[in-house]
């Protein structure tokens, strides 16, 4: 293998590099819970402007104190304003935190002051730098009351014009039945969003896979689902685990009793297993799942890891509609190269064949919402 | 003597528009005649079709002849965007010395003059030309802030100049367009200037301000901080790249997109309008349809936001970031679309508003005055500059004439 060749699989490795993101004081907590027992290479940051919240997490190697010059270690007291003041400051930061970063998981929790406020933000920076975002959002409980429920609906439809897909998980579908202690209630969340987010990167990051699902894959899920979309998943063991883990998929707190997949348009189902995995019950697995219709965009992987033996583990993303990516941005884009020439042919004459108005290396003729992949609600 | 009659001209993308006035002694300004006309062949400012361009300001200026009853006579001004204008600042120092040459003494306003000659010279690339050199504050032995250091003892006083600068074929052909008209272009001023001259006062200049004229092919801005022009610009992005974005993105003419904007545009997403729905009646082979109004507010939005930002970061890169205390002043015909002073005080995190043109008769301030800022503006300029040149009067009206800069 000559010299150049192995290059390129660096850099091919290079391409998938993952970000778990905390925003906000609940993205923070869930972070902190999931840090310590993810797996080793997964990368994790958080931020906020609350100097409280960020001395919780001081295991986490990346901490981002947006606070400056707005609140100064203060917490946004629950306005969204002030939250999305503190991460417009914060700008430059972000942007060297998001540098090199190909897949941006972000937990934020919506309604509060700097979740709701710094999200949105957080989502534009992205995607100015290129990379996909992937947001697992935590909605507020029913009794916290409209206001807050409509602050975080109020920043879910900012964050749907720069995010690329949404994961919404209302904080009341994860309640217990019955009299639940409070730090088990907050426990099961964190855990089942944890779960979501390492098994989602084990997803992507797992090699030694027989059947492989890889990044534009994912990409491709995320372009078509116009920005929402559910997951679940689940572990199981046993002799009769495969059936175990359809029963546990169509169970999750998201799944609304497999609802979500009669209807899904498309999705991406992930099983890893051990080398006892067979066939059968990976047909087992996908079948359970799919929806009866024949229209449904199902892609598959398949990953096998020693470790995994006597266990199956399974990860479904289900798109909640299916609709034409409005900006067509092929992986070129990732690897950041610019794909707008055919823009640029179609419109030199539109301004009545004018100099083109170039600033900073960008070309300002261009409609800005294609510049800056902002997805137009239809 | 009669009140001398001034015209001034802008020929802008979306209109072209001539504005005779007066101004009288008291400072107030009497708006005599007023032509405006629907500008074709010039984009973004700049000129691309002559013959086109010329017939409208043609048009435009008889139109205002009859409406004045009175000829403009052989001299108009131009208030010029485009041009990619810029601004430079230039500093300039002498020694002070005193009536035995040793350094160290009485500034004297022959020191005043030589610095102000020293400053002005700055060094200008062959393709610009200078639209205006604006003096700043003196600095007397490394101590700035001094507006008038005449009488100080010092060992060395220094001067800012700022200096705009557009290119020069953009306005060369402008005046070669108002020879063919035929009538002789006096003077050319950059419109944003103009626009800030006809709309802030002298307490929001001190406070600092940022005038943003938002034309329709150009936004020019210029910021004021300490009663004087700190920095200025324009970049060549209006009001027809908005309607230009709308027609890419709903897939309309321009016709039908220029009525949409006007309509039902705003520079903000407004979540509780976001599922109202606009019909847009079919026009020249397009057929009509149905948009949401979301779609509509997300695409203005974003352009106007970028904008904004652009010029919020050119700001911040000159560190006047923090004394805008009397906030964001917007003129032009983008300034009357729906949301751009919600959208401006939320960019650059200041107070914002429309325009409102000051001490001016003839004029609906409330409602046009925004948009002809930038001709009133012009006249203002000339008038200033007339009173102070020929008489030499008054001390005040001296210092006022090197206010502006003069002409060197």
């Amino acid at each position: 293998m000559s010299i150049d060749t192995l290059n390129i699989l660096e850099s091919g490795r290079e391409l998938r590099r993952i970000l778990v993101l905390g925003i906000g004081g609940a993205g923070c907590s869930v972070v902190a819970r999931i840090a310590p027992r993810a797996p080793e290479g997964m990368e994790f940051a958080v931020m906020d402007c609350d100097f409280q919240t960020l001395e919780t997490c001081a295991h986490i190697e990346n901490r981002l104190d947006a606070s400056k010059g707005v609140t100064d270690g203060l917490s946004a007291g629950g306005d969204m304003e002030t939250g999305r003041r503190c991460a417009e400051k914060a700008g430059k930061p972000i942007d060297a935190l998001l540098s090199g970063v190909d897949l941006l998981l972000v937990v934020v929790g919506l309604g509060g002051g700097f979740g709701g406020g710094a999200a949105p933000v957080v989502a534009r920076v992205a995607r100015n730098a290129g990379a996909q975002t992937l947001f697992f959002t935590l909605f507020p409980f029913k009794f916290e009351g409209g206001v807050v429920r409509g602050k975080a609906h109020n920043s879910l439809r900012r964050l749907r014009t720069y995010a690329d897909a949404i994961i919404q998980m209302p904080n009341s579908r994860i309640q217990l039945d019955g009299d639940a202690l409070l730090e088990d209630s907050m426990e099961r969340a964190g855990r089942t969003l944890a779960a979501g987010v390492v098994g989602l990167w084990r997803l992507l990051t797992q090699t030694a896979s027989v059947c492989n699902l890889d990044f534009s894959t994912l990409h491709t899920l995320l372009r078509h689902c116009d920005a929402t979309c559910r997951f679940s998943c689940a572990v199981a063991t046993g002799d009769d685990r495969a059936a175990e883990l359809v029963e546990m998929l169509r169970s999750h707190p998201l799944a609304e009793d497999g609802a979500v997949f009669e209807n899904a348009p498309g999705m991406i189902v992930g099983i890893t297993g051990g080398e006892d995995l067979r066939l059968s019950e990976v047909q087992q697995i996908v079948d359970g799942v799919s929806p009866e219709n024949e229209e449904c965009w199902i892609k598959m992987g398949v990953a096998t890891d020693p470790a995994f033996t006597g266990r199956l583990a399974a990860i479904v993303l289900a798109a909640e509609s299916w609709k034409e990516p409005l900006v067509e941005d092929t992986l070129g884009a990732i690897s950041g190269q610019s794909e707008l020439t055919g823009v640029l042919k179609s419109r030199s004459r539109a301004f009545g064949g004018a100099e083109r108005t170039i600033w900073n290396g960008e070309d300002l003729d261009i409609p800005t919402y294609l510049r800056r992949k902002i997805k137009l609600p239809r | 003597m009669p009140i001398p009659l001034i015209t001034a001209l802008e020929i802008g993308t979306t209109t072209v528009k001539v504005l005779m006035g007066e101004v009288r002694e008291d400072g107030g300004l009497m708006v005599a005649g007023l032509g405006e006309c629907e500008s074709r062949g010039v984009h973004k400012g700049e000129i691309i079709d002559f013959e086109l361009a010329l017939n409208v300001v043609r048009r435009a200026m008889e139109e205002a002849e009859s409406n004045a009853r009175r000829s403009i006579g052989e001299s108009i001004y131009l208030a010029a965007s485009g041009g990619r204008a810029e601004s430079r600042l230039h500093q300039a120092g002498i020694p002070v010395l005193n009536e035995y040459e040793e350094p160290g003494g009485e500034v004297t306003a022959e020191d005043i003059e030589h610095a102000l000659d020293v400053a002005r010279k700055v060094p200008l690339a062959d393709d610009r030309t200078r639209l205006h050199t604006l003096q700043q504050t003196f600095e007397v032995d490394g101590r700035g802030g001094i507006v008038n250091p005449e009488g100080m003892l010092a060992q060395d006083l220094k001067v800012g100049m700022l200096l705009i600068h557009g290119r020069r074929s953009t306005v060369e052909n402008l005046k070669k367009l108002l020879l063919a008209v035929p009538v002789t272009c006096s003077d050319a001023a950059f419109a944003g200037f103009c626009s800030a001259l006809a709309v802030l006062t002298p307490e929001q200049k001190r406070a600092g301000a940022v005038v943003i004229d938002l034309g329709g092919g150009t936004t020019d801005y210029v910021v004021y901080n300490a009663g004087v022009v700190k920095l200025a610009g324009s970049i060549a992005v209006g009001g027809s790249h908005i309607t230009e974005d709308i027609c890419s993105g709903l897939n309309i003419n321009r016709r039908q997109a220029e009525a949409l904007k006007k309509e039902s545009g705003n520079a903000v997403i407004n979540a509780m309008a976001s599922e109202q729905s606009i019909s847009v009646p079919s026009d020249g082979g397009f057929s009509g349809r149905v948009v949401r109004s979301v779609t509509l507010h997300t695409i203005i939005h974003a352009r106007m936001e970028e904008t904004f930002r652009l010029i919020a970061d050119q700001i911040e890169s000159n560190g006047l970031a923090g004394v805008l205390n009397a906030g964001i002043v917007l003129t032009g015909g983008g300034s009357a679309l729906d949301g751009a002073v919600d959208l401006a005080q939320q960019v650059f995190n200041a107070p914002a508003q429309i325009g409102k043109v000051c001490d001016c008769v003839g004029v609906s301030t409330k409602n046009e005055g925004a948009r002809f800022a930038a001709v009133i503006g012009a006249v203002r300029y000339v008038a200033d500059q007339k009173s102070a040149e020929p008489e030499k009067a008054s001390r005040l009206r001296q210092w006022f004439s090197k206010l502006w800069g003069g002409r060197s």
